[in-house]
């Protein structure tokens, strides 16, 4: 399909076009910026960095239910219900729609997760090009740009009183609706405008880090002292996990009612103890450092090893969100840096 | 590439209740037979291969298969008290229904053992998953595709040794070697309950080779280690397959080493906390590797290539 253009006064009718969809996009709620669904197309914030929270829950939400069981002697076990609505996620940033392409790889491989697979396929994903990109965002650093159309079905690019639409996939093509009344052809100038901003933006990323040589330099410093000294604030509150668009661990637990129950999965953090420990008490992981560092390692190291992607779009919300101020470019800055002192 | 709900596991009942060890931490063995008829004819595992048991309302944890292949219509897992899942599972009767869903894991390349003499080395509750392997070997359908067996297991005290009948129906045969230990008040002080380890005569700790062996005896007082420096295998021709807590492990494997085995020779299994079993929930990894998916059988040579984190 043809790249467009729509004019911002002729969003509210194009959303009531999509009543077929439950649309997801960013609100602003007690200061910080979210997404929730949307019921009044007019309560949608257009102008923000990020959102506080990636929109990784719509496929991988924070608690699920896997299955349902009833206790009886012969006990019942049924399926969990799935979630069959069309979705529409509007609105995402080219960091957080990389995130997904991430998230697919682990969620794919070997056993398909029926769950995850289930929202993935039934949604719709609307892009918005970041024209004023965060202090802390590092996108370009590890791959990324911020008109990156990765993991994308549209992408759009704010020029002022309308919008640059490119449609990238045949799930896209779904939501273009009424072309003919609620969108026109993009003319030289708009085609000129998008590129300035698509540059301006991308100079504007300011924070970066040089991650070739990473990975490597990470292998030699398994056992290196620099993980108990940057360790040392970190208080294991888990904030950069929960906040992290790749971060998939969860845990698996019963919620019993008695006589029937249900089992769910919940996001989990690596940061904290009981995470790995084993039912005799030990600890493959027992410190601070050991699940720092397994962290770094994970994103930059194992993860690209197994899935041959860093598991890290640069976002920067772990940055902006960390109690003590572990800044994962400082880190990456310094692993680099680090020299092995033979004792 | 399947679709189904992965999570959700097959109902099962079981059958049958062992006590293998009392105590704190006692071990029980449980037979289980999954309900359906379809998914237990499909329900295929390999020896090493591990489940996820399920007891509805308290939670879900992995355990190796203990029961062989050849043992058709229902599976034994030997399972210790240690955490809430496993105390839930040890309060629970025969003729109960639990969740079971698997087989997980890689599982012991049964295929590159054929032709070659087996050592198997269990210490404590690691002769669980050993079993799988050498029942499978001992089995008659099985027996000839392998050369000899050497089946050494340790336990702390005699009533600490599992599946004793079992072993007395073994000891019987004269296609396997059978050595048992136990190292009961072989404290720091080499302190001995006579009456107790009678029958267990010790083995002398300071030169394990050099122990006068009265004729016929397999049963010792001594470490598992110890024993393996006795019994002395040849590397010849060999894969020693060995299971047990960390500590015993690291010093069969040194014991293994001064008898000539080389590290592809020698295989183990690598326990981590797991959720999911199916390589999502994250939490088992060892640097890049899944233990749900890509073990838990390892070779020496393979750990000793992973970062040391387990």
């Amino acid at each position: 399909m043809d790249d467009m253009i729509i004019k911002k006064d002729k969003l509210p009718k194009w959303s009531s076009e999509l009543s077929d969809y439950k649309i997801f996009a960013p609100h602003r709620e007690d200061d910080v910026v979210i997404f929730k669904e949307m019921k009044n197309v007019n309560k949608v914030v257009l102008h923000y960095a990020n959102s506080v929270m990636p929109p990784k829950e719509i496929f991988f939400p924070q608690t699920q239910e896997l299955f349902k069981y009833e206790k009886s002697p012969e006990m019942k076990v049924s399926e969990a219900e799935l979630p069959l609505e069309k979705v529409l996620l509007f609105g995402v940033r080219p960091c957080d729609a990389r995130s997904f392409l991430i998230m697919d790889k682990l969620f794919y491989w070997d056993y398909e997760d029926h769950l995850y697979k289930q929202a993935r396929d039934n949604t719709v994903i609307i892009g918005l090009t970041c024209t004023s990109p965060h202090h802390n965002c590092f996108c370009t650093s590890v791959g990324g740009k911020p008109y990156s159309n990765e993991g994308l079905d549209v992408l759009m690019t704010d020029l002022g009183d309308r919008y640059y639409v490119e449609v990238l996939t045949e799930k896209g093509e779904d939501v273009i609706r009424k072309p003919d009344e609620l969108f026109s052809k993009p003319t030289d100038k708009d085609r000129k405008e998008r590129g300035e901003i698509w540059e301006k933006a991308e100079s504007e990323v300011t924070k970066n880090v040089e991650v070739e040589g990473v990975h490597d330099k990470l292998g030699e410093l398994f056992e290196s002292k620099y993980w108990d000294e940057k360790s040392r604030t970190c208080v294991g509150c888990g904030i950069c996990s929960f906040l992290c668009p790749t971060c998939h661990c969860f845990d698996i637990t019963d919620e019993d009612c008695g006589n029937c129950g249900r089992r769910i999965r919940t996001w989990d953090t690596c940061m904290i103890p009981e995470y790995t420990v084993h039912a005799s008490g030990y600890n493959p992981r027992p410190g601070k450092k050991n699940r720092l560092k397994n962290r770094v390692f994970h994103k930059f190291r194992y993860f690209p090893d197994r899935f041959d992607a860093i598991a890290c779009v640069g976002c920067g919300r772990c940055i902006s969100k960390c109690p003590v101020g572990i800044d994962i470019v400082e880190t990456l800055e310094e692993v680099k840096e680090v020299e092995e002192v033979e004792e | 590439m399947s679709t189904e709900n992965l999570y959700k596991p097959h109902l099962a009942t079981i059958t049958e209740i062992r006590e293998e060890a009392t105590g704190e931490r006692g071990i029980k063995t449980f037979k289980v037979r999954i309900n359906d008829d379809e998914v237990r004819k499909n329900f295929k595992h390999i020896p090493g291969q591990c489940a996820m048991l399920s007891v509805f309302g308290v939670g879900e944890s992995i355990f190796g298969i203990s029961s062989p292949p050849t043992w058709k219509d229902f599976l034994e897992f030997t399972i210790m008290r240690v955490g809430n899942v496993t105390s839930a599972l040890h309060m629970m009767n025969v003729g109960d229904v639990i969740g079971i869903r698997g087989p997980y894991g890689n599982g012991f390349p049964m295929d590159e053992f054929k032709g070659k003499n087996c050592i198997f080395i269990g210490a404590g509750v690691g002769i669980a998953p050993l079993r799988s392997v050498y029942q499978y070997v001992l089995s008659p359908e099985h027996r000839k595709e392998f050369g000899d067996v050497l089946l050494i297991y340790g336990a702390r005290t005699p009533a600490d040794l599992a599946y004793k009948e079992e072993f007395e129906e073994i000891d019987k045969r004269d296609d396997v070697d059978l050595q048992m230990c136990i190292d009961w008040k072989f404290g720091p002080e080499g302190m001995i309950d006579e009456d107790a380890a009678k029958g267990w005569p010790k083995i002398k700790m300071s030169c394990p080779a050099e122990t006068e062996i009265p004729e016929g005896c397999n049963h010792w007082t001594c470490f598992v280690p110890q024993l393996v420096e006795v019994a002395a295998p040849s590397p010849e021709n060999a894969v020693a397959l060995t299971c047990g807590p960390p500590i015993a492990i690291k010093f069969v494997v040194q014991n293994l080493e001064k008898l000539g085995f080389s590290d592809d020779q020698v295989y183990t299994t690598l326990e981590n906390r797991m959720k999911c079993g199916i390589g999502k929930c994250g939490r088992c990894n060892i640097g890049e590797i899944y233990v749900c998916k890509d073990g838990p059988v390892f070779t020496r040579e393979q750990i000793k290539k992973m970062f040391q984190e387990f």
